[in-house]
């Protein structure tokens, strides 16, 4: 039998190749069709880079456009722990470097994952000496970080952010939304080592950059106040201190500092009553500062004049049950004097022909127990009780600022109402916005929001105010150069339990200068001071001094005749 | 005709890989423009960080509490000018 070998090697190669062919078509139609879809999405997961664009914070200025706050990219410390063979060696000499827990790290070490924050937003020293340490699978990344160059200058006023840079108080929390801008994205590729090509971008949003801030406040007028609550802990080492200064034309905040403060670049441990704004968060009794409400009241229903004479019983005057009491006994004082000499006891009988609902009416206007608006979160409304409950004890004790809270910012409020000729301004802190650029896209415009008492009454206690300073109780607030108007005030703090301390006190000042032309009001409150307590010898002369360079500072030109202190 | 048909046939494949060749030159001229993209793209980012950077220690510099102490430390006190020594500007001759 003849076998033709040839045509059958032939043909066995043919089915060899047809058979492979056909291996080949269906591993492609299986590809390609059938998983099609599968391996679709992994090329694509592979492929495709999803990028999410942070917008920049924006930056924050003083309003002579000098930086308060700027973001900055800061190392921050990640490990992919996958890649770290010895973890908890690895842990431990991290956790030594950074000064974080150890056991904690090696917690997130051990997890089989990609990735884990070590420690964010380091200094480049400590990203430094890491990096040194070459340990495989612990990288360093920049991330965006707040810097305040002025370390706790103004804190209170800026606020802080948080490790994501949201903001958390102050205007850094009030005006997150604007600072934070709105993020944005870019679909974009990548190469087999995972770099993008933007040319094969597939779609693209860009981020909406935060916008900057331009406050009112000033930073050498902050740096005086603050200087000057330096100087007061030295002196009196009290509790808590609270200033703030304000242009009592427009309303616009010059200056706002509180003691316990912080340093916002460095957050961690921080006590949180040194983050609390004092001066518009805490309630307190005033004392005789109210008295100014009392005395505008008393004018403006022409109910006194400068010259009409109350008794003072001699320092002691008992109503019902309570004996209410005068520093010095006076006799028979004249209205103007009542206020120059702080007299409680005139005072009440001068709210006596006022009337309780008067009175009352008159609080309401000068807007205590109302938040006054200011753009700073966390404001409090103060305190003043339903005037249909009270009773005669209250209208022995409100008059002289007893029995109501308010806050720091409302007396400087009700201090701008005299030196504004009446009207009353919102108090705020922005001046205006601005975009990427630096051009103003928004600006904030003083506000009023009533006329408090009129033109005239607001020039008579002006004139009071300007008794108090040169001959009453405040002539340790008396300026060598310029003329001042003011009202000092001690106040004994209550106490939680009942009734109030006996040796504690909150010693304040409220007052504004020049007298003619005021540019600046100024309300001092010290907390607990020790050795003095009174508002005419401890926050009185912190007003001078403060007011004898702000004034220069601001060039306004002396009204008491010389230019004499040096600034 | 044959030679003819060779001809165009090889012109065909040339002009083919030439156009493919093109594509393929474009397509990688394109990633590298992106990588120089990208490199540019951190370079502004680093000098943009960097001019913070410069700002924020300017800032540094001009706090009033660091020039006060500077001053204080060379013992040199500043002065508001007496009147005598202010000329108004309603006085002067231009």
């Amino acid at each position: 039998m003849h076998i033709n070998f040839s045509k059958t090697r032939h043909f066995s190669i043919l089915i060899v190749f047809c058979a492979l062919f056909t291996v080949l078509i269906a591993r492609l139609l299986y590809i390609q069709i059938i998983r099609s879809k599968q391996f679709s999405a992994l090329a694509d997961k592979q492929h495709k880079l999803f990028l999410r664009l942070e917008p920049q914070r924006g930056s924050i200025y003083d309003r002579r456009n000098r930086v308060l706050a700027i973001y900055m990219d800061a190392p921050s410390i990640y490990a992919v722990p996958r890649e770290i063979s010895d973890k908890e060696n690895a842990a431990g000499v991290l956790a030594e470097k950074l000064g974080i827990d150890r056991k904690q790290l090696a917690q997130k070490l051990q997890k089989d994952n990609y990735f884990a924050w070590v420690k964010r937003k380091v200094d480049p020293e400590t990203a430094d000496k890491i990096e040194k340490l070459g340990i495989r699978g612990v990288l360093l990344m920049d991330e965006p970080k707040r810097f305040y160059p002025g370390g706790k200058l103004s804190c209170h006023v800026l606020g802080m952010t948080g490790v994501d840079n949201e903001g958390l108080e102050g205007i850094e929390l009030y005006y997150d939304r604007e600072l934070k801008g709105e993020p944005g994205w870019r679909l974009s590729s990548r190469d087999a080592k995972r770099r993008e090509v933007i040319s094969f971008q597939r779609g693209f949003v860009p981020a909406r950059e935060g916008k900057s801030v331009v406050l009112t406040v000033d930073e050498v007028i902050q740096h005086i106040i603050e200087k000057e609550i330096e100087y007061l802990l030295q002196q009196y080492k009290p509790a808590a201190v609270s200033v703030v200064a304000l242009n009592p034309r427009t309303g616009e905040i010059l200056g706002m500092a509180n003691y316990p403060w912080f340093d916002p670049n460095d957050i961690s441990g921080v006590d949180a009553s040194a983050v609390r704004n004092r001066a518009i968060t805490d309630s307190f009794e005033p004392g005789s500062v109210f008295k100014v409400v009392t005395a505008s009241a008393a004018l403006e229903e022409g109910i006194v004049d400068f010259d009409s004479e109350f008794y003072c019983e001699k320092g002691a005057y008992k109503i019902g049950k309570r004996t209410l009491h005068d520093y010095r006994p006076y006799g028979t004082l004249k209205f103007s004097e009542i206020i120059e000499k702080s007299s409680n006891i005139g005072t009440v009988k001068v709210a006596g022909k006022l009337g309780r609902e008067k009175l009352a009416e008159y609080i309401k206007r000068f807007n205590f127990g109302e938040t006054t608006g200011i753009d700073l979160p966390g404001e409090a409304a103060g305190i003043i009780r339903n005037p249909s409950g009270w009773t005669y004890v209250d209208m022995t004790t409100i008059p002289m600022g007893q029995g109501i809270a308010v806050t720091a910012l409302q007396l400087a409020s009700c201090v701008s109402v005299i030196a504004n000729d009446g009207a009353l301004m919102r108090p705020y802190v922005v001046k205006k916005f601005l975009d990427k650029e630096g051009a103003a896209i928004e600006e904030n415009k003083p506000r009023t929001v009533r006329r408090v008492i009129s033109k005239e009454t607001a020039r008579k206690v002006k004139k009071l105010l300007a008794g108090v300073v040169e001959k009453g109780t405040g002539t340790r607030a008396r300026l060598e150069n310029f003329t001042a108007c003011g009202k000092t005030g001690t106040a004994e703090k209550v106490n939680p339990r009942g009734g109030y301390y006996k040796n504690k006190y909150i010693s304040s000042f409220i007052g504004f200068a020049p007298c003619e032309k005021p540019a600046v009001a100024l309300v001092v409150c010290v907390d607990e001071p020790v050795r003095e307590h009174f508002g005419s010898r401890v926050a009185a002369p912190a007003f001078k001094r403060m007011m004898e360079k702000i004034l220069p500072y601001l060039e306004i030109e002396s009204d008491k005749g010389e230019t004499k202190k040096s600034s | 005709m044959a030679k003819t048909k060779f001809v165009r046939t090889i012109a065909g494949i040339v002009l083919s890989a030439a156009f493919a060749l093109f594509y393929a030159h474009q397509q990688v001229e394109l990633v590298k423009t992106s990588f120089l993209i990208n490199k540019h793209d951190r370079e502004v980012t680093l000098l943009l960080d960097q001019y913070r950077g410069l700002i924020y220690n300017l800032s540094r510099l001009e706090l009033p509490g660091r020039i006060e102490n500077t001053l204080s430390v060379k013992d040199i006190t500043l002065c508001m000018p007496k009147k005598k020594n202010i000329r108004q500007k309603q006085n002067l001759k231009l």
